[in-house]
């Protein structure tokens, strides 16, 4: 059909509309992306004109001085314990719970999954006055437990969502098999149901890691001095001088690396991961 | 009625997560409503209860208004671009394309991206003398006015950069459905001599419509409570132009830091909220019960 159809004219238009609007749309999702990185590189002087400078030579001066010579690694590394720590809590107790919702059905158990989807809904801003009012009597305010705890709490419903859909595809009689040969019901679930879904373990994990990476609102008033990590670090850097600029685009390169990378990694997981593993009900 | 069995898994398996969230979601909600009876300024430590105070406060409150306005008006105007670009995207993607990989993945890119960053992203796109959109308007002849900096287009730079950060997610969802679409209606169609468009009227659209109603439902609650770009690119302003609800209960809190108020204008917002969405989801799912 596609051989017969190539060379009628109106077809051949058709396609090329397509092709032109679809390339406009790789374009506009790029090109931020791609002035960021562009702006990092320019001298200062480049990169504030009007024409844009196109052709430039490339420095890595910004990249040099935002990663030795301001507190920027010290956010990276709050970043990097926040994000690790929301992983290492969240995905054990979501597997968990899941596996229990999975393998019970009951009018409660039900109530229960849609009341976790109303956490989704949640005006999260309700919290924030008594998570910061708690933190502060409870001495917890600025430490990277309070914003583990915080995150991992409103990732529990993702995290069981996503990988209840997993447990549901696992037959009933591989753990009750495991268990009538003397396995506890933990053992059945560590041993033997949990690494037949590693790779929906992997991409719960790699979404949590994304969700806790991307936080901003809670971080920002609940991080001080001592904890606070690179997405609020980012917004708050200053814009005095026109030299800010340059830095924060190149810190703002460094925030998005790693994304892109993940986004690269995740293609085919993306469906699964980002639609809140509900498509599957 | 449950077995043994199921009484100890519970409490192996599910206790622990449930425990968290009551903890850190259930107490502090509680305690929210508590306060929201309270006045509480935080340079003095020591509350008074006043009943329903805040709540009188709040609905007399101009600001109030004004901002569930432009949270609305915002939620609207965004939530509709990304469904309608959305879907057409998704459209063209499921057409014969080459390097379908890549092109799948950039056009995802932005919706992972870190909200503030793309904030960030955005203010300099918008930026009135060196900002690439007033560039390329200017070499479309368009005198491209001030964005961020000016009352009539600021909140307008917000939904477009909602739009450039969001629409991937529709784009998404209505993508994974084309690829799910029975093949025996399409052949049918194409047997009967349908036009693409009748197709897609006919066939496509209608096996559609409860996957664009949950990526309408989604869009609108995350939309709804936009915080991070508003933070980033404008600040609320200029004036109040573009303080969402969110926002101003942020204003309130941690700068006005009037604890009780602001617990109270987020307890409003829950209500609102919960009506708005509860009543959508009924007018949406009332003709395919139990079409979850």
């Amino acid at each position: 059909m596609v051989n017969r159809s190539v060379g009628a004219p109106r077809v051949v238009l058709a396609r090329a509309l397509v092709y032109l609007a679809l390339l406009a749309v790789v374009a506009v999702s790029l090109f931020p992306i791609y002035f960021a990185l562009t702006t990092s590189l320019k001298q200062t002087r480049d990169a504030f004109t009007t024409p844009p400078t196109w052709i430039f030579t490339p420095t890595l001066e910004h990249h040099r001085f935002i990663w030795l010579e301001t507190p920027f690694p010290r956010y990276l590394f709050n970043t990097l314990v926040i994000t690790i720590g929301t992983v290492l809590l969240s995905i054990p107790l979501g597997c968990m719970a899941a596996y229990y919702l999975a393998r019970y059905r009951s009018r409660p158990i039900q109530v229960l999954l849609f009341s976790l989807l109303a956490v989704r809904a949640f005006p999260r801003i309700l919290l924030l006055v008594p998570f910061f009012l708690v933190a502060r009597a409870a001495q917890l305010y600025d430490t990277h437990i309070l914003i583990i705890l915080i995150i991992a709490a409103f990732n529990q419903p993702f995290a069981i969502w996503l990988m209840r859909g997993f447990f549901l595809d696992v037959p009933r009689e591989l753990p009750e098999a495991a268990m009538i040969d003397g396995c506890s019901s933990f053992q059945a679930f560590r041993r033997v149901v949990l690494p037949v879904v590693r790779p929906g373990v992997f991409t719960a994990a790699l979404f949590t890691f994304l969700f806790a990476y991307n936080e901003f609102l809670y971080c920002l008033i609940l991080t001080g001095s001592d904890a606070k990590p690179l997405s609020v670090a980012i917004a708050q850097y200053g814009a005095e001088k026109i030299e800010y600029w340059s830095w924060s685009a190149a810190g703002a390169v460094g925030i998005l690396a790693p994304i892109v990378l993940f986004i690269a990694v995740m293609q085919r997981h993306l469906v699964k991961g980002l639609t809140f593993g509900t498509l599957k009900g | 009625m449950a077995s043994r069995q199921q009484r100890r898994d519970r409490l192996i398996f599910l206790v622990p997560s449930m425990t968290v969230l009551a903890v850190i979601l259930v107490y502090p909600l509680a305690y929210s409503l508590g306060l929201s009876f309270y006045n509480y300024y935080l340079p003095v430590p020591r509350t008074t209860f006043v009943g329903l105070e805040n709540f009188r406060f709040i609905l007399a409150d101009d600001a109030f208004w004004e901002a569930l306005g432009v949270t609305a008006r915002f939620t609207g105007a965004a939530v509709a671009i990304e469904v309608v670009l959305g879907i057409a995207v998704a459209l063209l993607l499921d057409a014969r394309i080459p390097c379908r990989r890549f092109v799948n993945t950039v056009v995802l890119l932005p919706m992972a991206i870190t909200p503030a960053v793309a904030g960030l992203l955005m203010r300099w796109m918008f930026e009135s003398n060196w900002g690439l959109v007033n560039y390329f308007l200017g070499l479309a002849g368009v005198r491209g006015p001030g964005w961020t900096g000016d009352p009539a287009w600021a909140l307008w730079s917000i939904i477009l950069a909602d739009v450039w950060q969001n629409t991937p997610f529709v784009i998404l969802v209505v993508y994974a459905g084309l690829q799910s679409v029975p093949v025996e209606p399409l052949e049918a169609a194409m047997v009967d001599g349908a036009s693409r468009a009748q197709t897609l009227a006919h066939v496509v659209f209608p096996f559609l419509r409860p996957l664009v109603l949950f990526v309408l439902i989604i869009r609108s609650m995350d939309a709804f409570r936009i915080f991070d770009q508003v933070f980033v690119m404008t600040g609320g302003g200029p004036g109040t132009t573009t303080q969402t609800i969110t926002f101003y209960n942020y204003v309130m809190a941690f700068r006005q830091l009037r604890m009780g108020r602001a617990s109270a204008l987020g307890v409003i917002t829950l209500l609102i909220l919960s009506l708005v969405i509860g009543a959508w989801i009924y007018l949406l799912y009332r003709r395919e019960k139990g079409e979850w």
